[in-house]
């Protein structure tokens, strides 16, 4: 895992992609901090949060190539012939795009020392904010990472990926019209409007329980909870393993 | 030819299987994964939930828990948001209502129950909350009820503004009072109102909003009580207060409280000296005032001990407690100094009765002033150097229930104002609440201390921060890093195409 680890995590930076993905997140990043730098007030949890607004950009470029591009070169039959367990593969590219991810955020690490220098505030609320964003990072890049094993081209992988990711980020408003509409659906049918609003708010509440963002939204004021993580966690485990079983599957249908 | 075909339908059966494996362990890691968050959420997500926020803005304190505690097992509180519960909390008054809600569900041992409903979605719920349409249930508002009672809280109660930066347009929030406000509204709402406080209105003075939110939290139901020419006062009244006046009473308000403070009535009187008022001489306050001893001047306090100033016109400064009045109640030993603003000198008038007892409770050091000025602020009058009362007390000696008067020559513990500058933790508030218990003849020992909180401070140093540290800011972080690492990506792209 360690060997598949490095080789990717460097390959980020033998290619154009690890460069442009730094470059996108540091004019972003240094857009948000000087916009509020340049009013006299750095709230560095508001820039943290505004950043993961931007998993839906930043995500399918640094997974798009991750299996898509091995499968494209032929280079994937290693993983196959090689006596290496395919979850370390897994795993070992996922890490890298982590780490990949760390690397960007030094950024924000930066704005922390020049607020500080500037006696301004790095409080709890950022580290919670920080600690958010990982979490997040490491369910949307396992997201990334099952986008790019289910195919052998890096734009559907990438489209793939973004799909989902913004789904996610529009859980909330989509849960929402979804309530609404089931109102709207049981009021034509002749229910009571306020039984009617009721369902339809019960379903809306059932499918805005997988919006992490609502999950982890009181990380920011210093609120930290474990089960948000487990959340972001655990539905990471799950893509990750789905990634693998796409993997594992090519390795015994072509047996 | 029949082994080889039995070769192949062993083939398939593994692939079937390790098909059938694949599919079924990830519905059931995907089952595991989901069931163990809804229970993990459900039967921990509140416990494993920490506020490491500094001013712990998100929790709610000890005071309040053992007070929430301290209700009975089956104590049916519900906490009503008449809204959508708001997913969007930043930047909003909903940042610091909604987690330090959920906290007093999750601490409250099932006794207080949060729940979100949107008026324009369920309108019955106005109806069932208040079938006689008495509170302002608006959308956005929150109600508090419990034994058949209400209290409607709207999210802008729950903070302290600086009033001095208050215009139409915009209000800047300088403390956060929601647990302050949650916890009284919850203490009013079990133990009922005990006493039944009057404020005079209509004599051009400042609102009471802040005062009347203190004595709701001591168990004082508070009423209005408008300028009218035939004022009385009301048979129910425990404690009349005339807060901030800019405009003297009139004769018939004069006999109406003279006859109150005969029947043994309580009074705070709090008045000041300020460009709205500089020539009121307050003759028939007075006269009211009178009957305990006491009497506020014409004029102000200029405080000339630099030790006391809080700014060197000496109208802005400090006051001590006089000891005197600790024989009659020691607990105010707890109080030393005092923030008194545009002070009027409170003084005993010398009604010549051996059963009155006047107290001094605040006063100057030795060397203030008293001056007069004109509505310019130029001082036209001054009295000798020495100690001014800005503070008195003054009652009946010998009587079963004697009437009882607090005069206060400065706003400074009654405004709006002043209050919502320096929040309810403050000194001054704190002694007034001590007076009001004091007149009240109530005592602490049940009194809930909920402190404001601090709210988040994101400003830097502008001295820091000037104009060319924003332009290298800008620079670095959004031309100089970037453009840096599009070049190396160019320059690894240019060494690698041919690869």
């Amino acid at each position: 895992m360690t060997a598949i680890f490095k080789r990717e995590f460097l390959s980020y930076f033998r290619s154009p992609v690890g460069y442009v993905a730094i470059a996108i997140f540091s004019f972003l990043s240094g857009f948000l901090f000087y916009s509020q730098f340049s009013t006299g007030g750095v709230n560095l949890s508001s820039e943290i949060n505004s950043l993961r607004n931007f998993f839906v950009i930043i995500i399918p470029i640094i997974t798009m190539g991750l299996f898509a591009e091995d499968k494209k070169r032929g280079t994937e039959v290693l993983y196959y012939t090689t006596p290496v367990n395919l979850f370390s593969v897994v795993m070992g590219k996922f890490l890298a795009a982590v780490a990949l991810f760390a690397v960007m955020f030094s950024n924000v690490f930066i704005h922390m020392i020049v607020t500080k220098a500037c006696d301004g505030a790095v409080g709890v609320g950022v580290w919670g904010s920080v600690i958010v964003y990982f979490f997040m990072a490491f369910m949307f890049i396992s997201i990334g990472i099952l986008a790019s094993a289910v195919t052998d081209s890096q734009i559907i992988a990438a489209i793939f990926c973004f799909i989902m990711i913004l789904v996610i980020q529009l859980i909330d408003t989509i849960s929402t019209y979804f309530g609404n509409a089931v109102t709207a659906l049981l009021g034509n049918f002749g229910l009571n409007s306020e039984k009617a609003a009721s369902v339809g708010s019960k379903l809306a509440e059932g499918l805005s329980w997988l919006d992490p963002f609502d999950k982890t939204q009181d990380f920011r004021f210093g609120v930290f909870s474990v089960s948000a993580l487990m959340f972001c966690l655990s539905v990471a485990v799950v893509f990750l393993y789905l990634a693998f079983r796409v993997l594992e599957k090519k390795r015994w249908s072509q047996g | 030819m029949a082994n080889k075909d039995n070769k192949q339908v062993k083939t398939d059966n593994r692939a079937k299987t390790l098909k059938f494996f694949s599919i079924w362990s990830v519905i059931i890691l995907i089952a595991i994964v989901l069931l163990a968050n809804i229970l993990f959420d459900g039967l921990l997500g509140k416990a494993l939930t920490f506020d490491f926020s500094m001013s712990g803005n998100n929790s709610i304190s000890q005071e309040s828990v053992d007070f929430i505690n301290s209700l009975p097992d089956d104590s049916n509180i519900r906490i009503i948001g008449l809204l959508e519960k708001p997913e969007n909390l930043a930047n909003s008054p909903y940042q610091y209502i909604v987690p330090l809600l959920d906290d007093y569900q999750a601490k409250s041992g099932g006794r207080i129950t949060v729940e979100y409903i949107d008026p324009e979605k369920y309108p019955s719920i106005i109806n069932q909350l208040d079938p006689q349409g008495l509170n302002d249930l608006t959308a956005g508002n929150y109600v508090v009820a419990y034994n058949n009672n209400l209290k409607v809280i709207s999210p802008y109660d729950c903070f302290a503004y600086d009033s001095s930066q208050t215009t139409s347009y915009s209000m800047v929030p300088t403390a956060n009072n929601v647990e302050y406000t949650f916890t009284n509204a919850i203490l009013q709402l079990s133990r009922g109102t005990t006493f039944k406080a009057y404020i005079v209105t209509g004599l051009r003075e400042e609102g009471s909003v802040y005062l009347t939110s203190i004595l709701e939290s001591i168990g004082c139901s508070v009423q209005e009580l408008p300028v009218s020419d035939n004022f009385t006062v009301p048979e129910d009244c425990d404690l009349l207060i005339v807060n901030g006046p800019n405009t003297d009473i009139s004769e018939t308000m004069y006999v109406a409280m003279e006859n109150y403070l005969y029947n043994g009535g309580d009074m705070i009187v709090a008045v000041n000296y300020s460009a709205d008022n500089v020539t009121e001489k307050f003759t028939n306050l007075n006269n009211v005032l009178h009957y305990v001893s006491l009497n506020i001047d014409d004029s102000v306090i200029r405080e000339n001990n630099a030790s006391y100033q809080l700014e060197s016109s000496g109208f802005n400064s400090l006051a001590t407690l006089n000891s005197q009045i600790l024989s009659v109640n020691e607990d105010m030993q707890n109080f030393t100094q005092f923030k008194s603003s545009f002070a009027r000198p409170v003084r005993d008038f010398g009604t010549p009765h051996s059963y009155i007892e006047v107290y001094p409770v605040i006063s100057t050091s030795d060397n203030a002033m008293a001056v007069r000025t004109d509505e310019n602020g130029q001082t036209t009058d001054y009295e000798n150097e020495g100690t001014y009362n800005v503070a008195m007390y003054g009652t009946f000696d010998g009587m079963a229930d004697p009437p009882e008067v607090m005069v206060f020559g400065t706003t400074n513990f009654t405004s709006d104002t002043y209050i919502s500058n320096f929040g309810f933790n403050d000194s001054n508030i704190e002694f007034l609440r001590a007076t009001i218990r004091m007149l009240l003849g109530t005592d602490d020992s049940d009194a809930l201390q909920i402190t404001s909180k601090p709210l988040d401070d994101y400003s830097i140093d502008q001295t820091k921060a000037t104009g060319s540290a924003q332009t290298t800011v800008l620079i670095v972080f959004m031309i100089v890093i970037p453009l840096g690492l599009i070049i190396a990506a160019a320059v690894v792209y240019n060494r690698r195409k041919n690869l």
